[in-house]
């Protein structure tokens, strides 16, 4: 049953307009599943010049000021499945597509903000006239991430929504990494306006340090994050994140709701860009994509049944644990080289692909080049990140590694489950809730665990790994068994999202 | 601001303690012990100032090895090995322009220099407007994306108050002072020019220099022979003395002059118990193993009659433990009389203790207590002893930004009393020159943003791109005030600093960047030896010059004759003209680079890339025919010949 409610999404990014990261997936298939009970609408940045699949769409404006100054706002709508789409650009083009690090595609760390935080201010005030202008039956707002809380910097903007539309809606800020936040530093108080200083100064006052982020967490009805082991380490101060004191003492309890997998794409009997489909009745057709990939990358099939595949394939930052791979200070990898002849004592082949943190002129792109150069035959680098390499890498790999130092959710692990890759994985965040370990639960188990962060422990839990998918092939199965039949699906995570709103006790339109 | 600095470490069960060293953009460094919240990570609280500060770590307590990250040792005398923290904001607005010496500067006693920044593309128009509603136009030197830089030279005659406007053919916006906009003019809002401050506009002042490592440059034939000397020419170890002399760089001045020097800048000289001499004894004595104090006075004589100036170097903020008053202060401990110059934590001091506050944690160098009067008299009066007696030309200040701004304030000034065109160069690692330069009245700092963010980024590590490069260049400019930027020492290696030649990737582009250095404002420091690619390692880069082997003959050493001579022919243009980006192809990485002074401009054309490529002169002169090319040549009369990593110096009249 569909209730005349309308959900309003607000990111940085979504796919498949534009993205660069497990953001842009989420921010695409949420609004997609919710719309089985409530109308979503999903206001993004126009990024000109970068947009994907963009057709079929009709074009507005308004006018909002800012620091004296009447701007033109342009958007452009469309309505794809049952989501409604508009994605805002200012009247000076290339200023949100100059923004966060987009200037610098090809370095990906795409979640730090290189640039200034005015502008995710200008876009969340244009956001709250979008709104005002466009939407009815308002229920909530889930501004994803940091980047779009501006929002929350005009809080008599959102008040005039609310007396002006006459009816009360909630607010939340979903926190898909906690790790970026939008730092605000003194600096930019001269030129911010009266209402955002007043606001950012408070929070400046009270912690003598302040975010977009902080701000949100503290004016947002709602926290919320992607995994429920997320929300407890962040509960409980154990993630290496910074400023978790304006979490702490917002006595605000973060909620955690599980991301779900897009197994309409994602998975390898509906996978748009597999030949070959199978699942898990099928999955021996793997061996066909190893083939194909061991070709691709030059390694010797004469023992390929016997020779695992390792895939490592995610964004080459720290968080997702590139420094176990490379030195990270030490241009000539002396202890990395170690690592990597050890590990290929295994008699196993080691994959590494995804954008490199801070592109290909930065140290982690060069390291792997240099150690590619001097591991040919069992190691393969490739740092140009696309969909349809990653389903084919996915459908070809025995095992894939997930060494996060922290992880929010995770969702090449989900990927990889579906795929029949087994997924090896620090029991950090969303990982552990989601990848059962062999050494705890054989019978049930998905994956395996690697127990510190260190490159000693990664060694060890690949070689436990290896001898079972070298001398118990029948346990091999059963593991690929129990991955390939776990279900994280949208279809059975959304309940999680419905049951929140439910929860909400919203005091439904009042009239005066 | 309070910022949390979290190192992750889980596995390692070897560390027990982590100590986080923090150098302050402004202040003296400290070290905090970092809390371990037993989930693989070690987390720390600390109050920063706004601007770059930087940290390194120590594990379980062990001082004597830092480390950049808990894997990571530093080597020797690395600097650069450093963890940025950086508190700055990105500034965004339609125009980013501060009525402050960073935005607007004399050039002289009547012309202001004016930079300002616009983040909107639709801006293509920014005007001064003076008292009697005269505009003047602002033009652009450089854009990228919806970013424009702006550069204005405007003569002030009697005028108090000025204006700006900006905005395009369709509309125009009083930019207001609190940033904002307004459609009308408002009587009660305007900017007031700077008073014209007692600077002394001095042309002898800037120039290029050259750097001695006073221990390594030159071992006279009249030095006695000593048995701590090591071999002249082995390689140096950290404590390795090899008895360079004063005499020795009186040898060898006239071959700095010959190579087109305006100054030497001599590492420390005063006496002292180690090769680089930055812990200092006695502030009044020249070091005995370099000479004595009438060597001294000959040096000085000798570079004037050359009309080169000299420079020393002074460490302020810490002494040796053999300073007179700490030695006394060891001594009669709570009887001492100059107890009071340090700062003591408890009695009975001791070395054993470390209980007195040192500089970055070596108990070899005790810090001053620049509150006590009496220490500060004794430190300016030894400054001006100097001046007075041997008529020294500039100090660089070791670690300026260590030091309390009210003590260089006062030492500055006195030093200016004496002589009024006395250069005094502030050391600073952090890119801030505005307290140093504006509030405290030095000249200049040394520019290692510069290095950082250009040289060492670019031809070193080799992470940003060409255009990167060219932003970075610009964004210097920009965060400058433009004496700061003038006086500030520029350079590709010093002391502290690895051998450039040594960590250069593309060995053809030497020249290259040091043309660089000419080009973009500043007083570029030569390194002794930079003429010979003196050899170095890593962590060590005070080789010494190998005289029999030095040749005068190489296409590097004329090159670099060649480079200082246009630099001293054209001195008012490198000295005062603006800087304006006339050619830019990202494609084949060409960048013009001129500088602009009275209607008198030096082109710099610069191929990054490894191929010949030609470019039409009036892509990049205009309209002008009479220039000359000062260095390379001309295919043709309408191109530029450019060489692959090499350089055209064209000059033009307007």
């Amino acid at each position: 049953m569909k209730e005349d409610k309308t959900i309003v999404h607000i990111a940085y990014e979504v796919a498949p307009f534009f993205k660069r990261g497990g953001l842009g997936d989420v921010a695409s298939a949420l609004p997609e599943y919710m719309s089985e009970r409530y109308d979503n609408v999903v206001i993004s940045f126009y990024y000109q010049g970068l947009m994907n699949h963009f057709e079929n769409y009709s074009l507005g404006d308004f006018n909002i000021e800012m620091n004296g100054i009447e701007y033109n706002y342009k958007y452009y709508y469309f309505k794809r499945n049952q989501v409604e789409y508009y994605f805002l650009n200012m009247e000076d083009e290339n200023v949100f597509a100059g923004s966060g690090g987009i200037s610098n595609l090809n370095g990906d760390n795409p979640y730090k903000n290189y640039s200034s935080i005015i502008i995710f201010l200008y876009f969340g005030k244009a956001v709250l006239k979008l709104i005002q202008l466009k939407i009815t039956n308002l229920k909530l707002i889930i501004c994803h991430d940091w980047h779009a809380t501006g929002i929350f910097a005009y809080p008599s903007e959102l008040k005039n929504i609310s007396s002006e539309l006459n009816l009360k809606f909630h607010t939340s800020i979903l926190i898909h990494n906690f790790y970026h936040q939008g730092n605000v530093y003194e600096d930019i108080f001269p030129y911010l306006e009266d209402e955002p200083l007043q606001l950012l100064k408070d929070l400046y006052l009270k912690y003598k340090s302040a975010s977009l982020l902080g701000l949100a967490i503290e004016q947002a009805d709602y926290v919320l994050t992607v995994s429920d082991n997320y929300a407890r380490e962040l509960n409980e101060g154990i993630v290496p994140h910074e400023n978790l004191k304006f979490l702490l003492n917002s006595n605000k309890k973060i909620i955690g709701l599980q991301n779900g997998a897009d197994y309409s794409i994602w998975h390898p009997e509906r996978s748009p860009y597999l030949s070959k489909k199978y699942n898990v009745g099928t999955y021996k057709n793997k061996k066909f994509y190893k083939k194909e990939v061991f070709k691709e990358c030059g390694f010797k099939d004469d023992n390929i049944d016997n020779t695992p595949l390792i895939l490592y394939m995610c964004r080459l930052t720290e968080q997702k644990g590139i420094s176990l791979f490379i030195d990270m200070f030490n241009k000539n990898q002396d202890d990395a080289i170690s690592f990597y002849e050890d590990l290929f004592k295994q008699g196993v082949k080691l994959m590494i692909y995804g954008n490199p943190s801070n592109g290909i002129n930065d140290k982690i792109h060069k390291a792997l080049i240099l150690l590619q150069n001097k591991f040919k035959d069992s190691f393969y680098y490739s740092p140009y990140y696309n969909e349809e390499n990653a389903h084919n890498y996915l459908a070809a790999a025995d095992i894939v590694l997930l060494p996060s130092v922290f992880e929010p959710c995770g969702l090449v692990q989900l990927y990889s489950m579906a795929f029949g890759s087994i997924p090896i994985v620090r029991p950090v965040g969303g990982l552990k809730d989601t990848v059962r370990c062999f050494f705890e639960e054989e019978n049930n188990a998905t994956g395996f665990y690697i127990q510190d962060f260190n490159r000693n422990a990664l060694l060890e839990s690949i070689k436990k790994a290896v001898e079972l998918y070298k001398n118990h092939p029948e346990i091999w199965e059963m593991i690929i068994n129990n991955a390939m039949t776990e279900n994280f699906s949208w279809e059975i995570k959304i309940q999680n999202y419905f049951n929140f709103i439910d929860s909400m006790k919203i005091l439904e339109t009042t009239e005066a | 601001m309070l910022k949390e600095i979290i190192i992750f470490n889980e596995g390692r069960d070897d560390i027990n303690n982590l100590t986080i060293g923090i150098f302050p953009a402004k202040g003296r460094y400290y070290r905090k012990e970092m809390s371990n919240n037993g989930h693989g990570f070690f987390h720390v609280e600390v109050d920063l100032p706004l601007g770059i500060s930087y940290y390194h770590l120590y594990i379980n307590h062990d001082f004597t090895k830092e480390y950049v990250d808990i894997n990571t040792p530093i080597l020797g005398q690395d600097l650069i090995s450093r963890i940025p923290i950086i508190i700055k904001s990105e500034i965004f607005n339609h125009i980013y322009f501060e009525n402050s010496p960073q935005f607007i500067s004399y050039i002289n006693k009547d012309i202001v220099d004016i930079k300002l920044v616009s983040y909107h593309s639709w801006i293509n128009k920014v005007k001064l407007v003076n008292e009697n509603l005269d505009e003047f136009d602002f033009q652009v030197i450089y854009s990228n994306k919806n970013r424009k830089y702006w550069n204005l030279r405007y003569n002030i005659k009697d005028d108090k108050n000025f204006r700006i406007k900006f905005g395009n053919d369709e509309k125009e916006y009083w930019f207001l002072e609190n940033n904002k906009a307004s459609l009308h003019i408002k009587e009660s809002t305007f900017f007031k020019f700077p008073k014209l401050p007692q600077l002394h506009f001095n042309d002898n002042a800037v120039g290029v220099g050259y750097q001695i490592f006073p221990d390594r440059f030159c071992k006279s034939d009249q030095q006695k022979e000593n048995e701590i000397f090591q071999t002249w020419d082995s390689k140096p170890g950290t404590y390795s003395l090899f008895g360079g002399d004063i005499k020795g760089i009186i040898d060898k001045l006239t071959l700095i002059k010959d190579l087109g020097f305006n100054f030497i800048y001599l590492n420390p000289v005063f006496y002292s118990d180690s090769a680089h001499r930055y812990d200092t004894i006695d502030y009044t004595k020249i070091d005995p193993i370099l000479g004595t104090e009438e060597d001294f006075k000959q040096l000085v004589d000798l570079a004037h009659s050359l009309n080169l100036r000299v420079i020393l170097d002074i460490s302020l903020n810490h002494c040796n433990r053999e300073f007179f008053a700490f030695k006394d202060l060891i001594k009669l401990q709570e009887k001492s009389k100059y107890q009071d110059w340090f700062i003591i934590n408890s009695f009975p001091v001791s070395i054993d203790e470390t209980n007195y506050s040192c500089w970055h944690g070596y108990k070899e160098l005790p810090e001053f207590n620049f509150n006590n009067l009496e220490a500060q008299k004794y430190l300016i009066e030894s400054a001006l002893y100097w001046i007075k007696k041997f008529d020294i030309d500039g100090w660089r200040v070791d670690v300026s930004n260590e030091i309390p701004d009210h003590f260089l304030e006062t030492f500055i000034k006195a030093n200016k009393e004496v002589k009024k065109d006395i250069q005094i160069i502030g050391e600073n690692l952090h890119n801030e020159s505005n307290d140093f330069v504006c509030k405290d009245g030095g000249d200049g700092i040394t520019a290692y943003s510069l290095y950082q963010d250009v040289f060492n980024s670019y031809f070193i590590e080799e992470i940003v791109s060409f255009s990167q490069l060219v932003h970075n260049i610009i964004e210097y400019i920009y965060s400058h005030s433009f004496k700061a930027l003038k006086n500030s020492w520029t350079f590709l290696s010093n002391h502290d600093l690895p051998r450039f030649y040594l960590m250069l990737q593309n060995k053809k582009q030497y020249k290259l960047a040091f043309s660089l250095l000419h080009i973009i404002p500043g007083t570029p420091v030569y390194y002794y030896g930079e003429e010979i690619k003196l050899s170095g390692d890593i962590g060590n880069s005070r080789y010494t010059i190998n005289w029999d082997e030095y040749t005068t003959k190489s296409s590097l050493f004329l090159y670099f004759k060649k480079m200082n001579s246009i630099h001293n022919q054209y001195h008012e243009i490198f000295d005062y003209g603006n800087v304006e980006i006339p050619y830019i192809d990202k494609n084949n990485k060409i960048l013009a680079i001129r500088r602009r002074y009275n209607n008198k401009s030096i082109c710099f054309v610069l191929n990054f890339s490894d191929q010949e490529i030609s470019v039409n002169i009036n892509n990049i002169i205009g309209t002008d025919k009479n220039y000359k090319i000062l260095l390379g040549e001309l295919t043709d009369e309408n191109n530029i010949e450019l060489c692959s990593n090499n350089i055209v110096i064209i000059q033009s009249n307007n």
